[in-house]
């Protein structure tokens, strides 16, 4: 059956589009999440009829399928189980249409986040356009994954996640059916249903973007802060003073202290928590804003206070922020990286709660976060060869987690839930919101072929055999 | 067929209402979703309907939080002058309800600047036809927790669900909003307006003039408004797209259509038209998932009957 499978497969792509060697295997059986699953074969489609005709094969042959963007996805949503199809969308990597008048563009789903950005900052008069999510995996992940988790990133305070830049998207349906979904037409905004579905309603293989301006002026500052609780506060400060800065972004003391270390940009490594602070748009906007936020800060009681005198400086003081996850190879070899939101104003309570959590497992955890979303990102770093550790920081994530519903948050803020939250879910549901959950996602996907056992605890995932990798965890 | 008729309430009591939602959809064949009455739905000859309201009422404002908890049946100037008072608002067009707002659908003219109104909904509670009390989204602005629900109940016109309550992101209010108008006479220049202009909050163009919305600072406004906008000069009043026929078609599609019957919104595509213009309907394969959608949370069609969609036949 496995041949026929493949030979059926292969029929309908570029010849040497499919491969099922014991090496491909290893490759794509896991994400960056570093849970890993089992796969049958990994495809290679050239173009959205490809993308139908293995999703068709997988139909015909009851074979469970999983698109795959750049395998940057932090929850294994895009971990193959019960030895599926992986679908790699990364030929699919053409940028169809930018169109400047009416601030769109239409690529396909293997277009890397940044390409695009880079594309349209040439394109237009008055500086270009971007797309405005940001996720720090910007120079590597996809369009199209970042459309199956919602991605977000720093800037996404002020702009919003993916969804509200995803205009419309051809998909293949779960039936094998090419479907338009547009936010603007038709009776339900299938659209946003399908944005953040992890794959589970279908494969995405045109996404119709808008396009944000370049900003004309912006202004970049960095504050340090002798306590974490300071810091913490100055964020609800600058919100509630009616502001909504580009990107409000935190890091602690060990997370400063690692980055310096990393990139040499005269950090204040002797502060408790640093704020990185964006604000952009036009002139005196910008001005206006930039000092009421350093009032604010200094009300806060900031430490230092810098200012980004021009470009050059700005990169690097986000080059500080976007490398954190890099930095910590310098303290351990290994990280486990959460991703919860709080209300801004449980911030200061959660990170007490979060720092003592890890000192209680004998762990080590470094604060890098999105603080104007309320969106934690605890950063436990470890070596894996320690004996018990994983167990460890397992026990240590799941009550971070806990945490954080506690405050009245939620269970993830950009990552998704893919394996590793699955079982989380009744945290924040009950039975009737996940069966309701349920019923969304089979009316895109009868079957349940596509990326099935994610997402959804057994026994709400629609008939999914709960199936956890063996081990899985980090 | 019992006929009840809940009464708005002015303290909120969210588990009587609740109960008392969840028994006329379990209870009735067929029920109507009504807020102040401000979008009439039923039509003359339709049997004589039993109605069900959602609660009214602020339940949770954090400003530091920008977000707000309100019962759906909440009237919108409710709700206006509640965040006025932090000088925040939500940009909720229409004279209704907040949850008539959002199971309608529609932006208002200045989404191009604030944003579209689908975005706005974060987390809501809702009683599907199968007299389910659900949980959708949640209380952050940020949350991919699950699959979005959320979306699906904006511009849903109630054929899912009766939103109970809601959680909605709020804005800071700009410092300044001005109007300008100018004569604008041709799609190329239509095009030189638009891509001069940082962000404008909204473009209309009727074919001989066009309007432009800009917000923020005063003097950046002032600034955009000498520079960028020549021959434009500032008007008090918004173009009025009350009373008109709407439909959203491919923004270049749009501009065509402008005309003194037709007032277009420049990058949104959004036509309001004195005349009806046919909509675009969803492709075969998008009204297969929606009748699946109507026959999970609305299996025996209760739920505002009289309305035709994509999910009927």
């Amino acid at each position: 059956m496995t041949d026929r499978f493949l030979s059926d497969l292969a029929s309908g792509l570029e010849p040497d589009a499919v491969r099922a060697s014991d090496l491909d295997r290893l490759l794509y059986d896991h994400d960056a999440s570093g849970l890993s699953g089992s796969l049958r074969a990994v495809c290679f489609p050239h173009d959205a009829d490809g993308v139908r005709h293995a999703v068709r094969t997988c139909i015909e042959h009851d074979v469970p399928y999983v698109a795959r963007g750049a395998g940057t996805g932090l929850a294994g949503g895009a971990t193959p189980l019960d030895s599926a199809l992986v679908i790699s969308l990364t030929r699919l990597d053409r940028i169809l249409e930018v169109d400047v008048a009416d601030r769109f563009a239409w690529v396909e789903p293997g277009v890397l986040n940044l390409d695009l950005s880079r594309h349209t900052t040439a394109t237009g008069s008055n500086g270009g356009f971007h797309f405005a999510p940001d996720p720090s995996s910007q120079q590597s992940c996809s369009i199209g994954g970042n459309v199956a988790n919602n991605s977000g990133g720093p800037h996404c305070l002020l702009e919003g996640v993916t969804s509200a830049h995803v205009l419309a998207c051809e998909i293949v349906t779960g039936d094998g059916e090419f479907a338009l979904l547009d936010g603007d037409v038709g009776d339900l905004d299938l659209r946003g249903a399908f944005v953040g579905s992890e794959g589970m309603c279908g494969i995405a293989t045109r996404i119709k973007v808008s396009l944000t301006p370049n900003p004309p002026h912006v202004a970049t500052m960095l504050f340090g802060f002798a306590s974490v609780d300071d810091g913490a506060r100055c964020v609800s400060a600058i919100i509630a003073a009616g502001m909504v800065p580009a990107a409000l972004e935190m890091m602690d003391r060990t997370c400063v202290r690692a980055v310096e270390e990393y990139i040499r940009a005269e950090l204040p490594v002797d502060a408790a928590a640093v704020l990185l602070v964006e604000t952009s748009g036009l002139r005196h906007q910008v001005a206006h804003d930039r000092d009421r936020i350093i009032s604010i800060a200094l009300e806060h009681r900031c430490s230092s206070t810098r200012i980004a005198a021009d470009e050059a400086e700005r990169q690097l003081l986000w080059k500080g922020r976007k490398t954190a996850f890099g930095a910590i190879a310098r303290i351990k070899p290994n990280y486990y990286l959460n991703d919860t939101v709080v209300p801004r104003r449980a911030l200061p309570a959660v990170l007490s709660r979060v720092y003592e959590i890890v000192e209680r497992h004998g762990l080590m955890v470094m604060n890098v976060f999105h603080a104007g979303d309320g969106n934690l990102h605890p950063l436990i770093v470890f070596d894996k060869r320690e004996p018990g550790v994983l167990e460890r920081v397992h026990a240590a994530g799941a009550e971070i987690v806990r945490a954080s519903i506690e405050a009245g948050g939620v269970l993830s803020g950009e990552h998704g839930i893919g394996i590793e939250k699955r079982e989380f879910m009744p945290l924040m549901f009950g039975p009737d919101d996940l069966q309701a959950q349920a019923d969304l996602r089979r009316s895109f996907d009868p079957r349940g072929l596509a990326n099935p056992n994610k997402v959804l605890p057994s026994p709400s995932g629609c008939g999914d055999a709960a199936a956890v990798p063996d081990g899985a965890w980090i | 067929m019992r006929r009840r008729r809940c009464s708005a309430r002015r303290s909120l009591d969210l588990i009587v209402d609740l109960d008392e939602i969840r028994c006329i959809v379990a209870e009735n064949d067929a029920v109507h979703v009504r807020g102040l009455g401000t979008r009439p739905v039923a039509s003359s000859d339709s049997p004589p309907p039993t109605f069900v309201e959602a609660p009214t009422g602020i339940l949770e404002f954090q400003p530091e939080e920008m977000t707000v908890r309100v019962g759906a049946g909440t009237p919108l100037a409710t709700l206006t002058e509640c965040l006025a008072s932090s000088n925040q608002f939500v940009d909720l067009p229409g004279r209704g309800t907040v949850g008539g707002a959002l199971a309608h659908g529609r932006d208002g003219v200045h989404s191009l600047g604030r944003g579209r109104l689908r975005d706005t909904l974060l987390g809501a509670r809702f009683v599907d036809g199968r007299g389910r009390l659900v949980v959708a989204g949640g209380s952050t602005v940020k949350n991919v927790s699950g699959f979005d629900l959320c979306r699906l109940l904006v511009g849903s016109r109630g054929v899912l669900g009766v939103m109970v309550d809601v959680v909605l992101r709020t804005r800071p209010r700009p410092l300044c909003t001005r109007w300008f108008v100018g004569d604008v006479a041709t799609a190329d220049q239509v095009h030189h307006v638009t891509t001069s202009l940082h962000r404008p909050s909204a473009l209309l163009w009727d074919s001989q003039r066009m309007w432009v919305c800009l917000e923020g600072h005063p003097a950046d406004v002032e600034e955009e408004w000498s520079r960028r906008l020549p021959g434009f000069a500032p008007t008090e009043s918004e173009p009025d797209v009350r009373d008109r026929h709407r439909v959203r078609l491919d923004p270049r599609d749009a501009l065509g259509r402008a005309s003194s019957e037709c007032l277009v919104e420049v990058g949104r595509g959004v036509v309001h038209s004195v005349s009806p213009i046919e909509e675009p309907r969803a492709d075969g394969a998008s009204r297969t998932i929606i009748r699946r959608l109507k026959d999970s949370f609305d299996p025996d069609h209760r739920l505002n009957p009289h309305l035709v969609g994509d999910w009927s036949g």
